[in-house]
């Protein structure tokens, strides 16, 4: 067991990103008087598409989400209410607070009142509930709604396909909201996603040092204006200065946590709402250095054929030049069918590249989640539970939901999280039992 | 119990019994390879234009316990837990290879794990898009279909020709028409058939070589013609939703005293609504019809194509009430849901839903099913 204690130091890029994420939610409520669009729909990935329209406004899984999950009760009359428009408990708990956002005429009204009307749904189809989600929203609403295709599968025929689909979604959004789309302010954008998917799988890469200079609960909140607002300059120098800041940790020796005694992963989302999960092992001096939840939510990576994750190249360094529309459009379909794995999970992620990974980051035990609401994510999760077991990786499964705090037991996760610690051979540490934490 | 004349069907019901040992029967006669597909957009007009038998993939309903390390029992359908089932007992061992339409995810995750723990020397992932309503998504199809074309001619090392093309669709077309022809039986009054004879009809073209079930077929609407009807007058029902090759639970619903008329569900009229329209460029025309076939819910955007034509088969068909079946998880048709049934109260069709899981739990049904079918005899007589 690893008992050394390590420096550590508060991230300084952190009000910054609190600051990002701050805009990003406030942006819905002030797009009317800045004649940006609002653009509706689980709008996560392409994020460069709508930017040729300018700034826009984008409050994905509805604009209360993050705060309905952090408050139960809350939560628990969105759920409600979704479900008593006949929704099952089954359907993912991120759409089921969308849909109850909807029908509790939440989602085109602002904290003080006023009424915002979002100028289409732009949905990438990630997944079926999401398309499912926004077709709802458009007939509730009376929306323009377009599905944009996301292939499962990468070859020169999907990509030809998600080109098109993404060329006739801009001849589609210009007639829907009769503006004119520009094509610099697309490149640009174009460049920035790239340059804060690669910066954030190269941040990511860091976490293999021990120490680790990032926690996993850090990371969670780092990766948020990655996954809202990456086609956007700001959010690029965020990530660099972040990078930079974490190169000089690793150069220090400067850690997340005092202590490293275990490594440890969590794979799979995890519970939103009850993130101290990702602290409980700091009393056994073990941290949450990484999981594919962070790691692949908008991180670009190359997977190599032994399944050794490596931080993807920029366009420009691979000698591609993005100057025109037409070769935007292929650069934003090569990153998201090329180098992000949670695109193609159902084939490759789940197993032995995870297994690979694992053994790369040297860690010492994986918790996953099991999320019956999620069918994406949670795509061969039971494979990649048996190929880390055989591969001799200690694991713990947990079941719960990303979302709906109901299917969470709090409490028997967090012993049983204990239990697995000490499986591990590690012992609350004296100065966490004394209180000092 | 309402079935028609059991002898007329035996032929379906002996393969849907026995449908391993059709198939073995079939690759032992011809020398032919036989590839297993899951879900009905795979395209089986190229397989067979291939020689190769397309046979799908199918669970047995029952319990069983082999998946329970690869696939939890709290998240995946019971359908896709027992195609999986089925491979890893080996009841599929005749198979060469498998293809994937990719559609639920819970699919793409059986195909995976066929892939990965049943040893083939064959697999196909066949894309296919969710828009298929889209300007571009033919183009898509088309291009898959060549990619599939292509791998299988590589595999077997033969070119599948126009004219091998031109067959298999003349086949599959008239397979069309002749279900099309057994379905219009069913909107006699009382219907010429049972559902669950209709769904062995169905799920046997499922498994078998097609001009084989053509020929049975057409025998099967000859003597149906006779002008003959076993079938007793009852409450005029719809099935509808999940996947569900559940013969039994059809013929257990009929047996509470309704004629099940019409479907809608994939080993039911949807596998075999709308023809190919003859193209010159046949894989255009093989991709048209997959593109304008019933959409299965996980095809149907961004406009709703299934609902109206769920209520268009109510009117069309004469129902008097709905069954919508949910395989346990289905989320696909969990979402369709409360739009089905509202479209049904906008008719004045009462419903209920049962959700399925293998074994079912024949005793809630029956108490729902039956509730149902009473309210409306309490209506109706």
């Amino acid at each position: 067991m690893n008992k050394t204690k390590y420096k550590t130091a508060l991230l300084d890029c952190w009000p910054m990103m609190k600051e990002l994420r701050r805009d990003h939610f406030k942006h819905t409520w002030k797009a009317g008087e800045k004649g940006d669009l609002v653009v509706m729909g689980i709008f996560e990935w392409f994020l460069a598409l709508c930017a040729g329209f300018g700034d826009y406004a984008n409050p994905s899984y509805g604009p209360y989400y993050t705060g309905i999950l952090r408050d139960k009760e809350k939560a628990l009359t969105c759920f409600n209410t979704a479900e008593s428009k006949g929704f099952k408990r089954d359907i993912c708990a991120s759409m089921r607070c969308h849909l109850g956002q909807l029908y509790m005429g939440l989602t085109e009204k602002s904290p003080k009142g006023d009424t915002v009307k979002p100028d289409f749904i732009l949905q990438p189809a990630a997944c079926y509930a999401m398309s499912k989600t926004g077709q709802i929203v458009s007939e509730e609403l009376g929306i323009p709604y377009l599905n944009l295709e996301f292939p499962t599968k990468d070859s020169g025929n999907t990509r030809a396909y998600l080109t098109t689909e993404m060329q006739e979604a801009i001849e589609w959004m210009e007639k829907k909201t009769d503006r004119k789309f520009n094509d610099e302010l697309f490149i640009n954008a174009v460049q920035n996603e790239w340059e804060c998917m690669v910066l954030w799988a190269r941040i990511c890469e860091m976490t293999k040092t021990i120490p680790s200079p990032l926690d996993y609960r850090q990371m969670w909140s780092l990766r948020i204006p990655n996954i809202t607002s990456r086609h956007k300059r700001e959010t690029v120098t965020l990530y660099r200065i972040l990078f930079d800041e974490v190169k000089e940790r690793v150069a220090k020796g400067i850690s997340a946590t005092p202590y490293e005694t275990a490594r440890l992963f969590h794979q799979f989302l995890p519970p939103f709402y009850a993130l101290n999960i990702f602290k409980e092992p700091w009393k056994y001096g073990a941290s949450f250095i990484g999981g594919d939840g962070a790691f692949t939510s908008m991180g670009a990576w190359m997977i190599h054929e032994d399944g050794t994750w490596e931080a993807a190249k920029m366009p420009h360094e691979r000698g591609v030049n993005i100057s025109t529309r037409e070769a935007a459009l292929e650069a934003l379909a090569d990153l998201y069918l090329g180098y992000l794995p949670a695109s193609r999970c159902t084939l490759t992620v789940n197993q032995k590249e995870a297994a690979k990974m694992i053994h790369d980051w040297h860690v010492d035990g994986v918790v996953l989640m099991i999320d019956r609401g999620c069918k994406t994510l949670s795509a061969g999760q039971e494979e990649q539970i048996v190929e880390l077991k055989d591969a001799g990786i200690p694991t713990m499964v947990y079941e719960g939901s990303h979302a709906d705090f109901r299917d969470y037991n709090e409490i028997a996760t967090l012993n049983r999280l204990d239990f697995f610690l000490e499986s591990l051979g590690l012992k609350e540490l004296d100065e966490f039992k004394e209180g000092q934490q | 119990m309402n079935i028609s004349r059991p002898k007329i069907f035996r032929p379906f019901r002996e393969i849907v019994t026995d449908r391993h040992e059709y198939a073995k029967k079939w690759k032992a006669k011809t020398g032919g390879k036989v590839i297993g597909y899951f879900c009905t957009y795979v395209p089986e007009e190229i397989i067979c234009a291939a020689n190769i038998l397309p046979v799908r993939i199918i669970g047995n309903n029952e319990p069983q316990t082999i998946t329970d390390r690869l696939c939890s029992r709290n998240k995946w359908c019971p359908f896709s837990r027992n195609c999986l089932a089925e491979g890893l007992l080996g009841n599929y061992d005749y198979l060469d290879g498998v293809v994937l339409g990719a559609s639920c995810f819970h699919t793409q995750e059986v195909f995976a794990a066929w892939v990965k723990h049943i040893p083939l020397s064959f697999w196909h992932y066949l894309f296919i898009p969710g828009s298929l309503q889209s300007t571009s998504a033919d183009t898509c199809l088309v291009g898959e279909f060549e990619e599939f074309k292509s791998s299988l001619e590589t595999w077997t090392g033969a070119s599948i020709t126009t004219e091998a093309l031109d067959r298999a669709i003349e086949t599959y077309n008239k397979n069309r028409q002749l279900m099309k022809a057994l379905y219009e039986l069913r909107k006699y009054e009382p219907p010429m058939l049972a559902g669950s004879e209709a769904m062995q009809t169905v799920l046997a073209s499922q498994l078998m070589d097609k001009s084989e079930h053509n020929n049975i077929l057409k025998e099967v609407l000859a003597q149906l013609s006779d002008g003959k009807n076993n079938v007793e007058p009852a409450i005029r029902l719809m099935v509808l939703g999940s996947e569900n090759n559940d013969i039994d639970l059809l013929r257990a619903i009929e047996s509470w005293g309704a004629n099940i008329v019409i479907d809608d569900h994939c080993v039911g009229s949807r596998y075999f609504w709308g023809e190919i329209t003859p193209h010159e460029d046949r894989l255009r025309a093989i991709a048209k019809r997959y593109i304008e076939r019933p959409p299965c819910p996980t095809k149907d955007f961004p406009l709703r194509r299934r609902l109206p034509h769920i209520l268009g088969l109510i009117k069309e068909f004469k129902v008097q009430t709905a069954v919508i079946i949910l395989q346990k998880f289905c989320e696909p048709h969990q979402y369709d849901l409360p739009a089905i049934e509202s479209g049904l109260q906008e008719l004045h069709i009462p419903s209920v839903v049962i959700e399925i899981d293998a074994p079912i739990s024949m005793a809630q049904i029956r108490t729902r099913v039956e509730s149902l079918i009473d309210m409306l005899r309490v209506d109706t007589y």
